[in-house]
């Protein structure tokens, strides 16, 4: 008897607990392959609190119901379409709404499977910014940046340096002059790093004339990392 | 690099905690490096370390590679305490890149372990609660298993497929699109 249940399974010394740590640490297909691998295996690798934990990527696109109601106020959150049509059921990659914020959170960016979205608590605040992870449901209200700026509708980016610091995302705020003349003119950057927690500014090396070009349905592209921003801007400079 | 004799005025200053494992050896650490476990920090913060810390589920051979971890580790964390006001100095971040590098090379040493080994130390992680080691440890099984086919799973950890032909044709009819 003992005999055979030291025979049976070294994986098995590991309570059920642990195996779920190990397993929410694999790719979603191999733990959909490991549910043949036996009774226990389909037990923990069918486990809603495994797919809540697993990190896994979500291959699909973000796009706004539309319905032609009377009462349809643009109001509706994202919903995320898996690609292949099959496969994990779609999450709602929404965050949730904050206490005392009236409006829903409005995305502003996919970017390596973090989205950006920008909040407002009323008409007369200053925006509030949320980086969210839709498939660990994990998200992050980030700190209001400390100036008040006279344009508060600036361009904001996430974006990453996944050479140097792979687990750490940047959020970068362009700052622009805020005349009405020409308030699309940048004058320096806001940077977000997720790794300190805090917002620093660096002002703009550009040139006077560098602008913002605002351009429509560019917002849920899985592009523009600021860096690749930044040359395009140079080389037109 | 720094030895224990070297003269170190934090780690002298620091207190020291004795760790004793299952089969009765001691271990002597600094408070620092013993604070890693989470287990052991509230164990400190209610005063109740005197006399040592019996850890009934942990042998000596992993009590020191888990020491041998906090040790390396509680290093880091104090350089990065040091140095941490001036995220924009570049200067810093080189220093903290080759920090992380020197981190990353020990670790992938660290987990050059048989099976059993690393069992016993994801065992020893979460019941000392060492959020770091647990991780580390957490995925490198899983780094080997993932890509892995269900049979080679049942030859790797030996186990036997209870499910009856029916069930597992519904499974893979399920889950058809990882098996493509």
């Amino acid at each position: 008897m003992a005999r055979r249940s030291r025979k049976k399974q070294r994986v098995s010394s590991l309570p059920d607990d642990l195996i779920v740590e190990i397993l929410s640490r694999v790719p979603y297909r191999s733990l959909c392959l490991f549910k043949c691998v036996s009774r226990s295996w389909l037990a923990l690798c069918s486990d809603p609190d495994l797919r809540k934990k697993s990190p896994q990527t979500l291959s699909g696109f973000f796009c706004y119901p539309r319905s032609r109601h009377e009462d349809d106020d643009y109001d509706y959150g994202p919903h995320l379409i898996n690609l292949s049509g099959r496969g994990r059921p779609v999450v709602d990659p929404s965050p949730p709404l904050l206490e005392g914020y009236a409006s829903r959170p409005l995305l502003l960016q996919c970017c390596s499977s973090l989205l950006l979205w920008r909040v407002w608590r009323s008409c007369l605040d200053e925006p509030k910014y949320i980086v969210s992870n839709p498939a660990t449901q994990k998200w992050i209200l980030l700190p209001p940046t400390e100036a008040r700026d006279p344009y508060p509708l600036h361009f904001v980016r996430l974006g990453f340096d996944p050479a140097a610091m792979p687990s750490c995302f940047f959020v970068f705020m362009f700052v622009t002059t805020g005349h009405y003349r020409d308030r699309n003119r940048i004058t320096g950057v806001k940077i977000y790093s997720s790794e300190t927690g805090g917002w620093i500014f660096r002002q703009s090396e550009w040139e006077d004339d560098t602008t913002m070009g605002r351009c429509r349905g560019q917002d849920l592209e899985e592009n523009p990392h600021a860096t690749e921003l930044h040359t395009t801007q140079d080389q037109r400079g | 690099m720094a030895s224990a004799g070297s003269g170190d005025e934090k780690a002298a200053a620091a207190a020291m905690i004795t760790l004793i494992s299952s089969d009765n050896e001691k271990f002597e650490v600094t408070e620092a490096t013993a604070t890693l476990s989470q287990t052991i920090r509230h164990m400190i913060e209610d005063g109740c370390t005197d006399g040592g810390v019996p850890l009934p589920n942990v042998t000596s051979k992993i009590l020191a590679r888990v020491i041998e971890y906090c040790k390396k580790h509680a290093t880091a964390a104090a350089g990065e305490e040091g140095s941490s006001s001036s995220f924009s100095d570049a200067a810093f971040l080189e220093v903290d890149r080759a920090f992380l590098e020197e981190l990353e090379e020990f670790d992938d040493a660290f987990l050059e372990v048989d099976r059993a080994t690393l069992f016993d130390l994801i065992l020893a992680a979460n019941y000392l609660d060492i959020k770091g080691l647990l991780n580390l440890t957490c995925q490198k099984v899983a780094d080997s298993v993932k890509g892995k086919t269900p049979e080679q799973i049942r030859e790797m950890y030996n186990i036997v497929n209870d499910l009856t032909p029916e069930e597992e044709a519904e499974i893979r009819r399920e889950t058809q699109w990882a098996f493509e």
